[in-house]
């Protein structure tokens, strides 16, 4: 266990080398980007200062060492720092904050569906394809295929398409940010939802019915009938219980498909999250916010697989004997 | 009479692969879907209904031609409509696949190469090389695709090129990590340890012995790798940071659209479509391949 946290500290560290390094490899430069070619030398040399490129705010001083600057950046990273942002002259930090909930209500929302609606939905299909449905299965399996094909942003219009214009159920844009109360800002994300969880159900559902399977053909459940413990107590009680473990997998995989799937989301319906932010800063050449925002993702990433290894040492007493 | 078994014996099993080939559906399906895709591709090459680049402003925002009107002399056909200059969308849906399918063999070639190497190295000589490459490996694992291919955009700037060296940097480590597991297995094998009683180079046996034995397991993992590459190229053009303006691909096609689907629903549909199939096709076809090429594995063993 102790191993495993440690493996994980050295995955972060990593990840930071190699997204501050692959940032030093940059052609431009951020400043001259910002400020264009004939911009005040004297404002110029400040702002190099200001965001750590130069040692003194003087003209031509001289840069900062890459291997000083990245742990500089790194120790920011333990203060929580993330450093200033060179488009919008703010806090990194400030930026995020007023964005995050966006994304993480996005992203929370999105893994509700898929969670509910995946197991849900797979526990009904396994029922009904092992009572001898098999065209169903057949129309399920094509279908989810589709699903899980389906780019987010392809689906996203389809879904826009359906809803907005020919139902006309909810508006094209319909993003209220939380400050407007949590029923609009819920409302407004059902559509960014739903369309980034088209994959992950049809992926659950998938893995449902197939670990269902699996364990209906099994010993125990061939015992159970023979004792004559009802049909429904056997799926419930213990086919479902012992599918749930790699369940559990799929759910933490699709943490970094969630996030992805935001990033793009949030440029179909507009939505002020991390994604649009990212993609700002991509196109200012920001590379303190696109930096900033990596280590962000990344980290939350890390501590998911962590987590998420650690639960089943919990769940399944199996694996913790054996590490 | 020894002569005679050879004869005989690839004959037969042709047969019976290929039966084997076409019973598998998963295999077909995608196969199918793709060989439309490939015709369409290559097709583009020689002819497209109209010139994919040309503007006609006489022709702005025409919807699809009903099929009705398809064999009607009078009218000017568009099989999926025209865009906001008039670009006639079915032909650049078409040329958009050469695109797809340029970036996709490009990075599953260079990817496949470089991860199966570095595979290779790592399980092979283990210690401390396995350690530093598996370590990256699994750094890269906790950068979503997506957002290192954005990253490398931010770095090297937008464009076709930064697109295929981002993708083939993300699907590397999905090479490495497949490729190791099974090299790993193979290894332990008796005929790769006598190989190193009998002072084999280890290269040679790298390549010759242990190479041919995960073949099959790096086939199935290309299949994915190319549905991936094909998405990732898809939404990083959609976000306006993969392909550029003239050039026409699905992803810059449906970005291209974004403001004008609602109204003209159609410049989305087509290019999103294909989009769609490319990954379907790969996915099924690589789900099938592994049901194929695991049955041969068993059977050997």
């Amino acid at each position: 266990m102790v191993k495993r946290i440690l493996y994980s500290i050295l995955t972060f560290f990593l990840v930071t080398v190699l997204i501050f390094g692959l940032f030093l490899l940059m052609p431009q430069d951020p400043i001259k980007m910002k400020l264009g070619d004939e911009a005040d030398p004297v404002f110029e040399a400040a702002l190099r200062y200001k965001h750590g490129f130069t040692v003194s705010p003087e003209i031509g001083a001289a840069e900062v060492p890459p291997v000083t600057r990245y742990f500089r950046w790194l120790s920011g990273l333990f203060r929580l720092d993330l450093g200033t942002s060179i488009r919008y002259d703010k806090s990194v930090n400030e930026l995020l904050s007023t964005r995050l909930p966006n994304t993480v209500g996005l992203a929370i929302f999105s893994f509700i569906i898929d969670v509910i609606l995946g197991i849900a939905l797979g526990v009904f299909v396994a029922k009904v394809t092992n009572s001898g449905h098999y065209t169903f299965g057949a129309i399920i399996n094509i279908l989810t295929q589709i699903g899980i094909a389906i780019p987010v942003f392809f689906a996203s219009i389809l879904w826009i398409l359906l809803i907005c214009i020919k139902l006309k159920w909810l508006p094209v844009t319909g993003f209220k940010p939380l400050e407007a109360g949590l029923g609009p800002f819920l409302k407004g994300l059902i559509l960014p939802a739903i369309s980034i969880s088209v994959g992950g159900i049809s992926l659950i559902v998938r893995y449902v019915r197939n670990a269902m399977t699996e364990e209906l053909a099994s010993d125990y459940v061939r015992c159970a009938r023979s004792k004559g413990v009802s049909e429904r107590r056997i799926l419930y009680r213990h086919v479902l219980r012992n599918s749930l473990i790699p369940i559990v997998t799929i759910l933490g995989m699709r943490l970094a498909s969630i996030i992805t799937g935001s990033i793009v989301i949030e440029q179909v319906y507009s939505v002020p999250g991390i994604g649009t932010l990212m993609i700002s800063g991509i196109n200012s050449g920001d590379c303190i916010l696109v930096q900033g925002i990596c280590v962000y993702i990344a980290t939350v990433v890390i501590v998911t697989y962590l987590v998420l290894d650690l639960l089943y040492m919990v769940i399944d007493p199996r694996i913790r004997v054996k590490a | 009479m020894a002569k005679d078994i050879t004869k005989k014996k690839p004959s037969r099993i042709k047969n019976r692969t290929l039966r084997k080939i076409l019973r598998n559906r998963n295999f077909m399906v995608g196969f199918c879907l793709l060989m439309i895709l490939i015709i369409m591709t290559i097709v583009s090459f020689f002819w497209t209904p109209y010139d994919p680049n040309a503007l006609n402003l006489s022709a702005m925002k025409h919807r699809p031609t009903p099929i009705a009107q398809w064999g009607n002399p009078d009218v000017e056909v568009h099989i999926a409509g025209t865009d906001d200059v008039g670009r006639d969308i079915f032909s650049r849906v078409m040329v958009s696949g050469q695109k797809a399918f340029q970036i996709g063999l490009s990075c599953v070639a260079m990817a496949m190469v470089c991860g199966v190497t570095l595979a290779l190295f790592a399980a092979y000589f283990g210690g401390w090389v396995d350690n530093l490459i598996m370590r990256l490996t699994d750094a890269f694992k906790s950068i979503p695709s997506l957002m290192f291919a954005m990253m490398m955009a931010a770095v090297f700037g937008k464009g076709t090129k930064t697109t295929i060296i981002a993708i083939t940097m993300i699907l590397i480590p999905q090479f490495t990590r497949m490729t190791r597991a099974n090299v790993l297995k193979i290894r332990e094998r008796e005929y790769i340890q006598w190989t190193t009683l009998i002072g084999m180079n280890k290269f040679r046996v790298m390549f010759l012995h242990i190479l041919p034995n995960v073949l099959s397991v790096i086939i199935v993992t290309a299949s994915l790798a190319f549905s991936e590459a094909v998405l990732t190229e898809a939404s990083l053009s959609y976000l306006g940071l993969g392909v550029q303006a003239p050039d026409a691909s699905w992803g810059a096609l449906l970005n291209a659209s974004q403001a004008l689907f609602t109204i003209y629903p159609y410049m989305a549909i087509w290019p999103g479509m294909m989009v769609t199939i490319a990954v379907l096709g790969f996915n099924v076809m690589g789900d099938g391949l592994s049901e194929l090429l695991n049955a041969k594995v068993s059977k050997e063993a």
